[in-house]
């Protein structure tokens, strides 16, 4: 049973349909890792937190950089220098202060995401390097745990949500590791909506996900070409020989 | 044959694979992936995809920052 105050707090969210007590009830018993604290993580991290999640943990060793605020909103001016971790948890309780929240500081190593990726109900991979994304999809798929994918540089996002418990292809079924061209947000520039794009895409994917409210169609890459203002989707098909999910 | 290679209809032989159309795009196969009728082929099965008439190939930039 929702009490006043939380029927108030979510009280819009609560008017779209399917959306009932019992999937914010969900919501609120839910914890979510996000890792990467940048322009995916800030999108995500601030509407997961606004719409009521009880636990998040947002992980990322950078210090907030002049040059991350055109594209991370949880930031602002004063918090250069200081750890994003840190900076994104004290504004995302002043966005909602009912839930709790982990700043965790450290590098997404395998060891790391191998102590937090089994205490969490899902994944948000919100990090900006291949070597990092291959680890938290084998870790993910390791505990099976949902695990919601976004990317982006220049004008393209991408989005993808993979459930380990569904018969789709996963990160290491789309790339290999030697697509990995260094192309970043540093080489080849970000613009500050198009990586808000995907990761609200992981934020609302997320939502539906945790409350029950939706079905997802798991297993799907998703393209945006900023520059044309246009999206495609493709399925992503298990390799029977991927080490990560397939027949081994 | 006729193939679509990001909306656009493109002249090739016949019996090409996949691993082909970097080399028809004139772009470095490790900045590429490939999608063949709205799915996805993993870059190591590009060699072992044969093309067929009217097939549509999306060429897409692998995207890993954030």
């Amino acid at each position: 049973m929702l009490t006043k105050e939380t029927y108030q707090r979510y009280s819009r969210q609560l008017l779209v349909d399917p959306f009932n007590d019992l999937a914010q009830q969900q919501l609120i018993h839910s914890s979510v890792l996000i890792v990467g604290a940048g322009g995916l993580g800030c999108a995500a991290a601030q509407y997961l937190v606004g719409s009521g999640v009880g636990h998040l943990l947002l992980m990322d060793h950078d210090k907030v950089d002049i040059s991350n605020l055109h594209r991370q909103p949880l930031y602002v001016e004063s918090d250069v220098g200081s750890y994003k971790a840190e900076s994104a948890a004290r504004r995302l309780l002043q966005i909602n202060s009912t839930g709790r929240i982990s700043a965790l500081t450290y590098q997404a190593d395998e060891a790391v995401l191998e102590t937090f990726i089994p205490l969490v109900d899902i994944v948000l991979d919100c990090t900006d390097n291949l070597p990092t994304r291959f680890i938290i999809n084998s870790l993910s798929y390791k505990h099976k745990k949902p695990l919601f994918i976004g990317a982006a540089t220049g004008s393209l996002a991408q989005f993808v949500a993979l459930n380990p418990a569904q018969n789709h292809g996963c990160y290491a079924c789309l790339y290999a590791p030697e697509q990995d061209t260094g192309n970043s947000c540093l080489s080849q520039g970000i613009l500050g909506p198009v990586v808000a794009l995907a990761g609200n895409y992981q934020a609302l994917a997320s939502l539906y996900y945790l409350s029950g409210s939706n079905q997802l169609d798991w297993g799907r890459l998703h393209v945006f070409d900023g520059s044309k203002m246009q999206w495609k989707q493709f399925a992503i098909p298990k390799r029977s020989e991927c080490a990560v999910c397939g027949d081994k | 044959m006729k193939i679509i290679v990001n909306d656009k209809v493109m002249n090739c032989a016949d019996a090409i694979d996949l691993a082909f159309i970097p080399t028809l795009l004139q772009c470095n196969p490790d900045n590429i992936a490939m999608a063949l009728n709205q799915t996805v082929i993993h870059k190591q099965a590009w060699s072992t995809t044969q093309l067929k008439e009217q097939d549509r190939i999306d060429v897409f930039q692998v995207v890993a920052g954030g």
